[in-house]
């Protein structure tokens, strides 16, 4: 039986805890503690270590699901999270004071990750500020000379979280037949 | 015409409705009167192979499961 992994990541209060909540097969493990640092002015408790789900696979193949922590500090964990992942989803929150520092610090950070497999991105909060556009970010991109997948997804919706997924799998093999 | 047009081009030069033109080629298709136009482009530029690669029946399940689960 063979276990892969996807990564999510993600500044926080992107949703990365609410995406895995979303696809996975099992009441996801979470590592969550109260907030005590300036996370408390976003929200009441934070990821420390990492989220966990399941999706069991016909076969009895299992895709884990990890979640990084969003904070900077705890940047260590993140090598150990990606070894033998099969590509990472990247959340970002539109409300915050600047998401394409943002998207630009995790890209860079995952830089390694990234060229070995690929990313996609998901833009999250959208409804509450819908500037910066997805356009803007394929804008960015273009200036950091890469194309991947830009969506603006809702985290606790199953299905904006399943053509996230679907978009990095596609951008690992366009040839997939599903 | 000088090059090769849509449908609803067609139906714009010849001042008729498309519904007349769609029937029109269909009928001459079926009857392998007429085909598609072949451009110079088409020759030129040929979509990249796609490799399969090992994880490609992987990945085609993830998908299978993606989708099952939608709601």
């Amino acid at each position: 039986m063979s276990h892969y992994k996807i990564i999510f990541t993600g500044p926080v209060g992107a949703g990365k805890t609410t995406a895995i909540e979303s696809i996975s097969d099992i009441a996801p493990i979470k590592t969550d503690a109260s907030a005590s640092d300036m996370t408390k002015t976003k929200k009441s408790s934070t990821t420390v270590a990492m989220d966990y789900g399941i999706m069991n696979l016909t076969g009895g193949e299992k895709i884990h699901l990890y979640g990084t922590p969003g904070q900077e500090r705890f940047d260590f964990m993140w090598d150990i999270l990606t070894t033998g992942g099969i590509g990472l989803i990247l959340l970002l929150d539109n409300t915050r004071a600047d998401p394409f520092q943002d998207m630009k610090f995790f890209l860079d950070s995952f830089q390694k990750f990234i060229a070995e497999t690929n990313v996609a991105i998901g833009v999250t909060q959208m409804d509450l500020s819908n500037k910066p556009t997805i356009n803007d970010y394929h804008i960015q991109l273009q200036g950091m000379g890469i194309k991947p997948p830009v969506f603006s997804v809702d985290a606790r919706v199953k299905n904006d979280v399943s053509l996230l997924v679907q978009s990095l799998l596609y951008s690992l093999d366009p040839g997939i037949e599903a | 015409m000088a090059s090769p047009r849509t449908l609803p081009e067609i139906a714009e030069v010849l001042k008729i409705k498309p519904q007349y033109v769609f029937v029109f080629i269909s009928s001459a298709y079926a009857l392998g009167l007429i085909g598609q136009a072949k451009r110079e482009a088409d020759e030129i530029v040929q979509p990249s192979v796609v490799k399969k690669t090992e994880q490609q029946g992987l990945l085609s399940r993830i998908i299978g499961k993606l989708r099952a689960n939608k709601s």
